[in-house]
């Protein structure tokens, strides 16, 4: 073969190719825009039987259990799009539907089966649905080698509503590949007051740290009075500094005055970070008897101790804009501080008229 | 003079060899990418966003917008921002100086009223803070106005600064973003909080996009060739590009326009350095410096879905200014952080991604534009045939044809922003045209702003001219948004 020739073929297959992906691109898109319309089509003489269902007192159920072929695939896609967003007996007619039309009995199988985008997307579903029968395939799932799975089976066990899911979620922050603390949380907060006796119990308790940060946070979200002392005791003793500050993030959550011995006495310690937190919390808790720890802390070398300091003297109403007004009259670093925090706070009150 | 033929012969071959490996590389990527794009679109089920919306604990966000003559689209921006699907974060616009009305459609627009703040000094600035101000709502916005000192980190150190939570964003004031694009470059935070530092998200052109309430609700192609270039360009480089290079761990560049990081890790390598102009690139370099010198686990992450758009430059002499200076500054970066070239320690970023930058992006256009010279020259002198003249067209033009449409059928395959057909013909025009002329003058631009770097002549710190987006009728579009929303979950 002669270079010209090998020029002239080489410029040939460029272009051919070139040309295929044009093509590529054009089909593509016509068959995409043809699907759409399609999609649509059935969409919209599916949503209003669906709908009806939801209104009904779930006589039509049997009604849709019963549509096939490309109508029940898109039955399927559009009621499993709506599952997370249900809650009551609206939800409990749509999950009744699916299992009428088989669709979580394939889902648990799937779970089992291979593929992990096919078993991920199977154990979204039987989250989403809230399977109890899934529990035990999803506990296993938890320990897969593969962490996009775990990750999908702990947000899945979240769903369930099964207390009983707290320690095994709590024991995947261990190891050497441990999930997501965010994916945790998420998860166990998702339990809901369920998971409130195995955080206090086991969670405060836990060997691992970042179990134990973010039991202390969950029971701050869940406001639970009930694990106050347990706080309290974490956030002076915890050898672990981010527990330490997440058990004074949540006594502060909590909002309960007897968290605040711990707190002023946080606030004055020596560790700027863990003063910062004490300082919001004391803003959260709102008593009067945080007034002078604030006002001494706004004096706080740190900027963020400072700063929240402030802030949090602010939410502590006229008392807290007393001492702020007095610090603010020297004129020294604190002086800047709390005049921030008040000219923050009087610009939020022009628009009301409340400004002081 | 048969020494110089000969040269000129060998320099020749070199430069064809040389187009081969350069497009054979950007195949490469766009393959890879292509792959990573599938991937993560087959995932987004069961991604799990909206844990991390509903997530109470979901670490905060502070948005950083620096802002420099923005007036017409600095409302639009902000708007657009404070709107954003996340449970908590806050907007900081830094007026730098801005000669124009921006400030005055900012204050105007959100009722805006100057406070007392305390800003700390983690990071370095040059010019003060000559003020502060919030809006009267309450609204989670707050505007600092400084003098102008001509660079945009300036501004964006002064922000670092400010900032109140532990995830710092920092866009451009012409950028406009997906409903839930903080969401997307979150994850990898909330996901991997102890290993990952900086996550970007793709920037594409919003120039003759339809924009409601700071958001496109209608991506479109825009009317003049130059914007339309660059949405191929974008496509090929920001989008499929960074993609792979996200994949293989070897990321150098996360666009300013949209890219997040952890202040800590801000604030300890000193923020972005004042005297760069590839600043973004710049800051990206030094963390992989930083951690790889201490030995420490670290990853940057490019998230090929929240898109943030943004203005780009729709006439040739000011795309001319911006490129001059982006191939400075990459000039800049990579001068600096020289003792990473080719040294193990750094590992891949060290032995692939820095030479890659230098030989390939860097020197890229050099070997381009002489190459392009030498083969006429060849012609003309009759050291080279009309067939070399042909291989080399087709290795140069003829395979970035192919690169360019490869990334047109990856996007149409994957995410297919452009709905209409006229956007896909004007793609696919465009894809040639980029081939064709505007690539050598874009080699041309490149070249220049090296001969800059090396020459240390004056920076060009010029700002883009804004021609402000086409906002369409809001209420009229108010469903139309809601789809996009609901849309974009969807894909």
């Amino acid at each position: 073969m002669t270079i010209h020739q090998a020029v002239i073929d080489a410029l040939f297959w460029v272009s051919a190719t070139i040309a295929l992906l044009a093509i590529a691109t054009v089909i593509r898109k016509s068959v995409r825009a043809q699907m759409e319309r399609r999609r649509a089509r059935v969409e919209a003489s599916v949503r209003p039987r669906l709908l009806k269902l939801l209104a009904s007192d779930g006589e039509d159920e049997r009604d849709l259990s019963t549509v096939t072929g490309r109508e029940g695939r898109v039955l399927e896609s559009v009621t499993a799009s709506l599952l997370t967003k249900l809650r009551g007996e609206d939800r409990a007619a749509v999950v009744q539907m699916l299992e009428a039309r088989g669709r979580v009995q394939a889902a648990q199988r799937a779970v089992r089966g291979r593929g992990t985008v096919k078993r991920a997307r199977a154990a979204e579903f039987l989250g989403a649905t809230a399977t109890p029968a899934a529990y035990d395939d999803l506990l296993q799932l938890l320990h897969s080698r593969n962490a996009e799975l775990r990750t999908v089976a702990a947000r899945s066990l979240g769903r369930m509503g099964i207390a009983d899911a707290v320690e095994p979620l709590l024991d995947t922050l261990e190891g050497d590949e441990p999930l997501p603390a965010g994916v945790v949380t998420m998860s166990i907060l998702h339990l809901g007051p369920v998971a409130e006796e195995p955080l206090r119990e086991l969670g405060l308790t836990h060997p691992s740290p970042v179990a134990r940060r973010i039991s202390a946070e969950l029971l701050g979200v869940n406001g639970t009075f009930g694990a106050i002392p347990a706080l309290v005791a974490l956030s002076g003793n915890d050898a672990d500094r981010d527990v330490r500050a997440a058990a004074v993030g949540a006594l502060g959550r909590i909002g309960h005055p007897n968290g605040i011995d711990a707190l002023v006495a946080c606030v004055a310690g020596l560790d700027a970070r863990i003063a910062a937190a004490a300082a919001r919390s004391l803003g959260q808790v709102g008593s009067p008897q945080a007034v002078q720890p604030l006002a001494r802390a706004v004096r706080h070398e740190s900027h963020q101790v400072a700063t929240n300091a402030a802030d949090a003297l602010i939410r502590l109403g006229a008392d807290g804009r007393a001492a702020l007004r007095d610090i603010a009259r020297a004129n020294d670093s604190a002086s800047r501080y709390a005049r921030g925090a008040l000219s923050a706070a009087d610009a939020r009150a022009v628009r009301s008229g409340r400004a002081a | 003079m048969n020494v110089l033929k000969a040269v000129l012969h060998g320099f020749d071959e070199f430069v064809l060899i040389y187009f081969l490996f350069l497009n054979t590389g950007y195949l490469f990527l766009i393959g890879l990418a292509g792959l990573d794009v599938a991937q993560t679109i087959r995932r987004i089920d069961f991604a799990g966003y909206d844990s991390i919306f509903a997530n109470p604990l979901t670490p905060g966000v502070t948005v950083l917008v620096p802002a420099f003559n923005e007036e017409p689209t600095i409302v639009e921006t902000v708007r657009g921002l404070l709107g954003l699907r996340f449970p908590e974060f806050e907007v900081i616009v830094i007026d730098d100086g801005s000669t124009d009305n921006t400030f005055g459609r900012m204050q105007e627009e959100f009722g805006l009223v100057p406070i007392e703040r305390v800003i700390p000094d983690d990071v370095p600035t040059i010019a003060p803070v000559n003020s502060v101000h919030a809006p009267s709502d309450g609204q989670n916005l707050l505007v600092i106005r400084k003098d102008n000192v001509g660079r945009r980190s300036d501004p964006m150190n002064v922000g670092i600064n400010a900032a109140s939570y532990p995830l710092v964003c920092m866009i451009d004031a012409d950028s406009l973003l997906d409903e839930s694009a903080l969401l997307r470059v979150v994850k990898p935070f909330v996901d991997d909080p102890v290993r990952t530092i900086g996550s970007g998200g793709v920037i594409r052109a919003a120039n003759g996009s339809e924009v409601a309430s700071g958001r496109i609700i209608e991506p479109k192609m825009p009317k003049g060739w130059v914007a339309r270039i660059q949405i191929v360009e974008y496509l090929r480089s920001f989008l499929l590009g960074r993609t792979a290079w996200g994949r293989m761990s070897g990321l150098l560049i996360l666009s300013g326009a949209f890219a997040m990081f952890r202040r800590d890790a801000l604030v300890e390598v000193g923020g972005l350095d004042l005297h760069c102009l590839g600043e973004d690139a710049e800051l990206v370099a030094r963390l992989h410096h930083a951690m790889r010198k201490e030995k420490r686990d670290y990853r940057f992450v490019f998230v090929s879905e929240p898109v943030c758009w943004t203005e780009v430059p729709d006439n040739l002499k000011v795309l001319g200014r911006q490129r001059r200076r982006w191939s400075r500054g990459l000039a800049e970066v990579l001068w600096k952080h020289r003792s990473m070239m080719g040294n193990p320690k750094y590992g891949f970023i060290g032995m692939v991604v820095l030479p890659y930058y230098l030989v390939f992006e860097l020197l890229g256009a050099v070997v381009e534009l002489t190459g392009v010279f030498a083969v006429i020259l060849g012609l003309i002198v009759g050291v080279v045939d009309i067939r070399f003249a042909g291989i080399f067209a087709l290795a140069a033009v003829g395979y970035g044809l192919l690169l360019s449409f490869s990334a047109l059928t990856v996007e149409e395959f994957s995410f297919h922003r452009y709905s209409s057909w006229k956007d896909l013909g004007s793609g696919l025009a465009a894809a040639c045209l980029e081939n064709i002329g505007f690539r050598q003058l874009h080699a041309y631009w490149r070249v220049r702003g090296l001969f800059n770097a090396i020459t240390s002549t004056s920076k060009e710190w010029e700002d883009m001219p804004r021609t402000g987006y086409d906002e369409t009728d809001v209420a009229g579009n108010a469903a139309a948004l809601v789809a996009a929303g609901a849309g974009g979950a969807a894909r």
